[in-house]
């Protein structure tokens, strides 16, 4: 791990193809069977491909999740038009949504067609109890992160009300809260290193 | 023929409205994908909703591809893809610009406290969603005890979600869930 080991490792990997983009977010969405998306995209990108170091990709991560949008096509987005430009990110959101949107729409249509079989109805009332516990997961993962700020617990709690007691549409919601969040999450420059930008 | 047109604008209107509100990787907008399904337009029922967010979970892909099952539902296969396209173009275009510009304003204030910002806003928003879910989902107790038990599993291991629905389903079939 010794600094002049650095450059012998960073061997330059050629920048990927339109058609290597493309099968690179293929293998990301298939090996994606029921989730973890984003382990498998760092696996595929940086470890089989190397195409990116492990701190380029943090970036991307903090980009792709503070962006609206699911997180993997902006990933897309954001790797092909790295190496590749527009082209580069149009070839890698085929890659990642093609074969699954496919797959996906083909489920739906099966069920559409069978869904008042009563035997298909019986295991999907298991599965979709299983699914909403999914659902909830995702929240109950990420409160670990702000336990005692009560400050972050507020404003979780005031999107949660305004969406789910007051039925308020999202839109409305976000629009009023992100101000008043940055506002009050605003950097304050405690140091005398205020840099003007 | 007018009908048919009149619903894909729905589709479109419905999914470009949320588009640039889907925060926290999409999953946030589940609620509000929910009332213009069923509520609103009522393309489908609760049972429906429930449904399909369980085969959009399971399939490989976003989960926020859930959209494409609302549009197929409402509109055929043209109304699924008109429903991708309506919730990807305004998030994708304006990644596309950030993946531009964002470099430059890594030190800007107004940057940092939009990252700050956002991550408590989307968790309360994530909790909506998958009260949504569960209300759409569970009418029996034993419906809640499994969903409990696989929120459960889903953050304390690293068992497949796949696996959790699949052995979620078994019970089911086997006539222990209710209806």
């Amino acid at each position: 791990m010794s600094e002049a080991a650095a450059p012998a490792a960073a061997a330059p990997v050629p920048s990927p193809t339109l058609g290597g983009l493309a099968s690179c977010f293929l293998q990301i969405a298939l090996s994606s069977f029921g989730g973890g998306l984003s382990a498998w995209t760092r696996r595929i990108v940086i470890e089989e491909r190397r195409w990116m170091t492990d701190e380029q990709f943090l970036t991307a991560l903090t980009i792709t999740r503070l962006f609206p949008g699911p997180n993997q096509v902006n990933m897309a987005i954001y790797v092909g038009v790295r190496f590749r430009g527009l082209a580069g990110a149009l070839a890698a959101l085929a890659g990642l949504l093609i074969v699954p949107l496919t797959i996906l729409i083909s489920l739906g249509y099966a069920y559409f067609h069978f869904h008042h079989i009563p035997a298909l109805q019986a295991v999907l009332s298991g599965v979709v109890a299983a699914a909403a516990g999914m659902a909830l997961s995702m929240g109950v993962k990420i409160v670990g992160n702000y336990l005692w700020q009560w400050d972050a617990l507020l404003f979780g709690a005031a999107a949660f009300a305004g969406v789910d007691m007051f039925k308020i549409s999202l839109p409305l919601v976000v629009v009023v809260l992100t101000p008043l969040a940055m506002i009050w999450f605003w950097p304050r420059a405690a140091a005398p290193a205020a840099e003007q930008p | 023929m007018n009908d048919e047109l009149h619903t894909l604008w729905r589709i479109a209107a419905v999914f470009l409205s949320l588009s640039l509100v889907s925060l926290g990787g999409g999953n946030t907008i589940l609620p509000d994908i929910h009332r213009a399904a069923v509520h609103d337009n009522q393309w489908m029922s609760d049972t429906q909703f429930a449904a399909i967010y369980a085969i959009a979970e399971a399939a490989p892909g976003p989960s926020s591809m859930i959209v494409s099952l609302v549009g197929l539902k409402a509109g055929g296969l043209v109304g699924a893809l008109v429903a991708v396209a309506a919730i990807l173009g305004p998030s994708s275009l304006l990644m596309y610009i950030a993946c531009r510009t964002w470099d430059r304003f890594r030190d800007a204030k107004w940057r940092i406290a939009f990252e700050r910002g956002m991550g408590p806003v989307s968790l309360g928003l994530l909790f909506a969603s998958g009260l949504t879910v569960v209300r759409s989902s569970d009418h029996s107790l034993a419906a809640y005890a499994i969903t409990a038990v696989s929120c459960a599993l889903l953050v304390r291991t690293k068992i497949s979600p796949l696996l959790i629905m699949a052995a979620a389903g078994v019970l089911g079939g086997l006539g222990l869930v209710g209806q």
